[in-house]
């Protein structure tokens, strides 16, 4: 990965304002000063990123022929849309007519243009790239993603859903999409992240980095949907930072790439602001799925709820790494993590390590982890009623995942979503 | 024959639980087995229902005249075998509903039935509901998840009345039902006494069998029948307990 780097840098098309050809320059030479990670550094420490490093990816260059792309990939016909195939802006596959006032929602391209002031104040301000190789390397690439500003008291009617398609033509292929959303004073959306990709090319990398700044009283729900083929690799960084009384309601449901690793952060900035931190993975054959969460408690009165759960099968291998940081005067938080993960085969493993880290002495905070396995007595009253084994371990995996699914912020995600769930678990749809 | 066992030895994590029982039940009978605490029928239940961690050792369960030992569980509830558990199992996240539907179109299908579809399944659960003066409230609940203990016995029964099995073994399901209950379930499983249907009752306590009125009564000790009578013999063992049977038996 990293002969070619430097050249495909350079056969970038030049930025719109000189600051951010300066900012691409800054994330490359952070990237090489800092390298790619080893096994030795402790977050790290269970994700290799060897067949990343030994691949050459290019950037996506050219069109896919668009129609055959819509078939199957977006959810949700009534949203807003944002598509970018190959990490290339689709404005045929788009919808961003309609929109409310006070909303503006623009291909990062475009607002590389003309929002440069607001960007060159926000962008990267929060999400930190020094510790973070591939967030730099985001930065590098800086050209192609989402920009999304909602003004004080504007409560968007829809949901917005941005669609990656990940796509390789020949060589594999790159994308480093680029994420800031920031809403103003009690505003309020929903934002969904779609990432797929067209199945039979080449493996290709996504890598995505992303800045949800909440402004006092405001709301964001959101729904991150990863289905990426098994060849792919996924990485994602996400920070989110919320003022007083900002709520962040966020639902993580990961199905795909053969290397998935996503670092979510939530960083409470002001009394009263509430996280919501939900997660389901899904691995099989040989895929690696990594998260690694921090929900950071920097003032009192804020809220804070975390559930991960994991299933893994064959000779997956899932990670958990969550943490809760109170710092000393983030007095009468509350907080509470939990991962839990179900194995269904002998052959996967999961390492899980949820993490208090409490300075402050007036909280009430909780964590724990389990991993288990179907229960027999279960499977056993499935039998005896004549169902078969097979059926049972399906519908009690389903059983088990299922309570992720139950509060979605929009009903119209839950039946999607759902299907998506039983078709992993090759169920029927009329389960219930 | 409906159901013969003969010799039958089991095991439990290498510790013998059944050591040689013998009983045979014809269709159209009831059959009842009482005896002490931890003499072995729920074991006896587990091993014809089909349930892992049971090790026949020696003897023979014939169902119908054909080897019932080598099916899978499920195989013998497609058969026609049910077992109404001493304690029911939950599972969240599956509601009850669509668990007696998956179970009843496995049944089905196994007897060359079509499938029910949604409005059939909830017309037949409904009235099988109303037999146990059932809320169809419990429906949409998840199986058996926070069903009080009765509840959850009166919940087996529907399966029962739902799925009508050839051979109905009811473990225990008498306890934890309170009076007015007790005679509602009575009363379901009496009206699936049927010439061409069987059932083994394990129970403590005379009570249920002056209502589900059996054909034999069995005593169950150390893991062999030492006793068989007619249903007078509920009234001996309520009077005088298990201590003079087995002074008989020694
Ligand atoms: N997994 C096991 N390991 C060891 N012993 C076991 C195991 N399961 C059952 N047993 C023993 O087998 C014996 C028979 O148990 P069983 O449940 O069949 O009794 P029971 O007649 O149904 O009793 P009850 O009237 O209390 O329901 C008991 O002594 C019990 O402790
Ligand atoms: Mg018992």
């Amino acid at each position: 990965m990293k002969t070619n780097l430097e050249k495909i840098f350079k056969s970038q098309a030049e930025a719109s304002h000189a600051w951010q050809q300066d900012f691409r320059l800054a994330g490359l030479k952070s990237f090489e000063t800092q390298g790619l990670p080893t096994t030795k550094q402790e977050d790290w420490k269970y994700t290799s990123v060897k067949s990343l490093a030994e691949t050459e990816f290019k950037l996506f260059e050219g069109a896919q022929e668009e129609a055959s792309i819509k078939e199957d990939t977006l959810i949700q016909e009534e949203h807003y849309q944002l598509t970018l195939v190959g990490g290339i802006y689709q404005p045929k596959l788009s919808k961003l007519e309609g929109l409310p006032k006070g909303v503006q929602l623009l291909p990062l391209s475009q607002a590389l243009q003309s929002e440069g002031d607001f960007l060159k104040e926000h962008l990267a301000k929060s999400l930190d790239a020094r510790q973070r190789p591939f967030v730099a390397l985001n930065e590098a690439f800086l050209n192609e993603g989402l920009f999304l500003k909602i003004e004080d008291h504007v409560v968007l009617d829809k949901a917005i859903e941005f669609c990656h398609v990940a796509l390789s033509n020949g060589l594999a292929s790159m994308s480093h999409p680029r994420i800031l959303i920031s809403l103003g004073k009690n505003a309020q959306a929903t934002f969904i992240e779609h990432y797929t990709s067209v199945a039979g090319t080449q493996a290709s990398w996504t890598n995505v980095a992303s800045e949800f700044l909440l402004a006092e009283g405001s709301l964001l729900h959101h729904v991150r949907l990863q289905e990426e083929s098994e060849a792919n690799f996924y990485l994602n960084s996400s920070m989110t930072t919320l003022d007083q009384d900002a709520r962040f309601n966020s639902f993580t449901f990961d199905l795909g790439a053969g290397l998935n690793r996503q670092e979510i952060i939530a960083s409470i900035e002001a009394p009263g602001a509430h996280v919501a931190l939900k997660g389901l993975y899904l691995a099989r054959d040989r895929q690696h799925t990594d998260f690694q969460t921090l929900i950071h408690h920097r003032k009192p009165y804020g809220t804070s709820q975390e559930l991960f759960k994991g299933i893994l099968s064959d000779r997956a291998h899932g990670v958990f790494n969550g943490q809760i940081i109170v710092d000393p005067h983030a007095q009468k938080t509350a907080s509470e993590l939990t991962n839990k993960n179900l194995m269904l085969s002998r052959e996967a493993e999961v390492d899980t390590k949820p993490l208090l880290k409490i300075f402050a002495d007036d909280v009430k905070c909780s964590h724990g982890a389990t991993i288990g396995r179907l229960d027999e007595d279960q499977l056993f009253y499935f039998q005896s009623r004549g169902i078969d084994s097979h059926l049972a371990k399906h519908l009690l995996t389903y059983a088990f995942a299922a309570e992720l699914l139950s509060d979605l912020p929009w009903e119209s995600l839950t039946a999607p979503l759902t299907r998506k769930l039983k078709s992993c678990l090759n169920l029927k749809d009329e389960v219930a | 024959m409906m159901l013969e066992i003969k010799k039958l030895h089991a095991t439990v994590d290498g510790k013998e639980i059944l050591k040689g029982l013998n009983l045979s039940i014809k269709a159209g009978e009831v059959h009842a087995i009482m005896g002490p605490n931890g003499s072995g029928k729920s074991t006896l239940a587990s091993v014809l229902s089909g349930r892992d961690g049971y090790e026949v050792t020696s003897g023979e369960v014939l169902f119908e005249g054909k080897n019932l030992l080598s099916l899978q569980a499920e195989e013998r509830a497609r058969a026609g075998v049910f077992l109404a558990f001493q304690y029911p199992i939950e599972i969240p996240g599956v509601t009850n509903s669509y668990f007696m539907k998956a179970s009843l179109n496995a049944i089905r299908q196994a007897r060359g039935e079509p499938e029910v579809d949604a409005m059939d399944f909830l017309n037949l659960v409904k009235e099988k509901m109303a037999l146990l003066k059932m809320d169809p409230k419990f429906l949409k609940r998840a199986v058996n998840e926070g069903f009080s203990g009765g509840e959850k016995k009166r919940n087996e029964v529907l399966q029962m009345a739902l799925l009508e099995p050839k051979l109905c073994i009811l473990d225990e399901t008498d306890s934890g039902l309170d009076i007015d209950s007790l005679k509602i379930v009575a009363e379901g499983v009496n009206s699936l006494r049927s010439p061409d249907r069987a059932m083994l009752v394990i129970t403590h306590y005379k009570r249920l069998l002056e209502y589900i009125v059996p054909d034999r009564i069995h005593v169950l000790q150390d893991g062999r029948i030492i006793h068989s009578g007619t249903k007078e013999l509920a009234d001996q063992l309520e009077e005088k307990g298990y201590d003079w049977i087995k002074e008989q038996a020694a």
